[in-house]
């Protein structure tokens, strides 16, 4: 009796709002929305492509200009490590496949709990693929920095390279403090925002498989 | 001229919308609203329509895009405003005709008896609500029927001991 009553109310639920469709704008928005979001995604790639070229020309020049030979080196190395980064932003992007909304409600969880897993694992080992490579070789490349008397080299990027000691360790300092909150902001969003949902999905696993 | 898929997306709208919007509405939780999850599950649909291979019924394939949209919200797992899809050539109107404030009253009772379950156990219920067999249930939800029908022993017995002394 009482089950019945209740498949009817919940039956009824759906008669609280009409809804209608414009079919024809209704195909339009969608694939609007589609060629927005694919947009969207191809901007930031070429925005993230384009900063690195920026960059690794810039390395590319300074390595070419300067006279010190433990910068060039360095230099190069720089040049290597932003290409990894690309690479590894990439390729982590291209992993990043989004559970698949039509498995079953089981599947989805576990889909869900891997990708929240694997995003968590990227940002907290974001010290050794982002920050270390870049932040050790330009350290390498300011501490290369010698004196532009001594190898007969005059350049207006005396002017704006770290040549003297103390611009050089402002200069340390500086980045040092940027990369350590770089690291700590990626740790926080794992804290804050992935680990509870990681815990939430599942303890909804937790319930779906209770007793089984 | 419709193409195959545009008829087939028009056919499930057709025959899906109550069904849908039910779903959304006992998921929607403040600040998001069951129009916003309808539209969502709407979009998904017809993203996901190319993909159906027909390995299980169309509406078991409703049933789990719509429960994955509306748990991804509920576990606040789709955390980017830009995914969130606003569709103005979907018109929702509030049914104007005075309706029976028993029936409202009775809905808002089963919606508060529902909130007191578990996310998996509010998918199953909403599913039973919907009276689909344990078979389709299992289907959908990736569990065995026999795993289903234990669950919703419990589940029945919880429902009803809220929602009878209400109702009453």
């Amino acid at each position: 009796m009482i089950e019945q009553e209740l498949k009817d109310i919940w039956r009824n639920s759906s008669e609280t709002e009409r809804i209608r469709f414009d079919l024809s704008k209704l195909l339009i928005e969608m694939d609007q929305k589609m060629k927005h979001i694919n947009k969207a995604i191809l901007r930031r790639d070429r925005l993230e492509i384009g900063a690195a070229i920026f960059a690794i020309f810039m390395y590319g020049y300074l390595t070419y200009e300067i006279p010190f030979i433990v910068s060039k080196i360095a230099g190069i190395l720089v040049i290597g490590a932003l290409i990894y980064i690309i690479y590894k932003l990439r390729s982590n992007r291209k992993n990043k496949i989004a559970p698949n909304v039509v498995s079953t409600f089981r599947e989805q969880l576990i889909a869900q709990k891997t990708f929240l897993k694997k995003q968590a694992e990227m940002l907290n080992s974001v010290l050794y693929w982002y920050v270390l490579p870049p932040f050790l070789t330009i350290l390498l490349f300011i501490v290369g920095l010698g004196d532009p008397e001594a190898h007969n080299w005059s350049s207006k990027l005396t002017e704006i390279l770290p040549m003297t000691m103390k611009s050089k360790i402002i200069f340390i300092v500086f980045m040092t403090l940027f990369n350590i909150f770089v690291v700590w902001l990626n740790k926080r969003a794992v804290a804050k925002t992935l680990t509870p949902l990681i815990e939430r999905v599942e303890r909804a696993q937790l319930q779906l498989d209770a007793e089984e | 001229m419709k193409n195959k898929s545009e008829y087939a997306f028009e056919k499930i709208l057709e025959d899906n919308t109550d069904k849908i919007y039910r779903i959304c509405r006992i998921y929607a939780v403040l600040p998001v609203e069951p129009q916003d999850l309808f539209q969502e599950v709407i979009y998904q649909i017809w993203k996901s329509l190319p993909g159906f291979k027909g390995n299980s019924s169309i509406s078991t394939w409703v049933y789990r895009i719509a429960l994955n949209v509306c748990l991804r919200s509920k576990l606040k797992l789709e955390r980017s405003s830009t995914k969130t899809v606003h569709l103005e050539s979907i018109q929702f109107t509030p049914v104007t005709e005075t309706r029976d404030e028993t029936e409202t009253l009775k809905y808002k009772l089963l919606r508060e008896c529902i909130s007191t379950l578990n996310d998996s156990d509010t998918s199953i219920v909403i599913l039973y609500l919907e009276e689909l067999p344990y078979k389709e249930i299992a289907a959908i939800t990736g569990l065995t029927e026999n795993h289903i029908a234990v669950k919703m022993k419990r589940i029945r017995k919880t429902l009803f001991a809220c929602i009878a002394p209400k109702l009453n």
